[in-house]
């Protein structure tokens, strides 16, 4: 199974540039921009706070591809 | 103070450079054949430099500026690095075992190559994975 993110999506729809996100949970620009190209899966817990700080669910973030 | 990405370029600019001096020591050594083609103790300088570097910046920054640059993206590559340098520096066994065999090259320049050879390992990969993350 494939990780589908859409951690990019969610992103820019609130106005972030990744260097803003990263500020924000805590983490390198690189770490953003490679879960957004799913070179890199985060942790449970890095999900949690990319979801916490977009405001919206870690399911709306990441889905498992059929 | 320095930030978190400031960090990062530090440390793989430092990283960068000392893998490419092992794997220019490894080459000369090896074209050369002579297990000193520069000084022997300029890969060791740069080694212990970078780590001085690194640990400098590193406690010169903040706290948080440090755990961005040392995040779990930071630990993959790192980990990913680490796999390659492993599996290189046991695949050099095999493959200077022959040339050894055959009296091509001196053991001393075996010692030289496959040392230098076994940093480069490590170094280069973590350089190329955490440059190509950042594109």
């Amino acid at each position: 199974m494939t990780l589908i993110t859409h951690l990019n999506e969610h992103r820019k729809a609130a106005s972030l540039t990744q260097a803003q996100l990263a500020e924000m949970v805590g983490v390198s620009r690189k770490t953003i921009n490679t879960v957004e190209n799913r070179v890199f899966i985060p942790s449970t817990v890095l999900a949690l706070k990319l979801a916490k700080a977009l405001g919206v669910s870690v399911h709306a973030l990441f889905e498992l591809e059929e | 103070m320095l930030s978190a990405n400031a960090l990062s370029n530090i440390r793989v600019a430092v990283l960068g450079v000392t893998g490419i001096i092992c794997l220019v020591y490894a080459s000369l050594a090896l074209l050369t054949g002579r297990p000193d083609p520069i000084p022997p103790w300029v890969p060791a300088l740069f080694g212990v430099g970078s780590a001085a570097i690194i640990m400098i910046a590193f406690f010169s920054a903040t706290r948080r500026a440090a755990d961005m640059a040392s995040d779990e993206g930071f630990a993959a590559d790192n980990g990913r690095a680490h796999k390659i340098g492993y599996l290189v520096a046991l695949f050099l066994y095999p493959a200077f075992a022959a040339p050894l065999a055959l009296g091509w090259i001196s053991w001393p320049v075996a010692y030289a190559a496959m040392g230098t050879l076994t940093a480069a390992a490590f170094l280069l990969p973590f350089v190329l994975f955490d440059l190509k993350g950042r594109l």
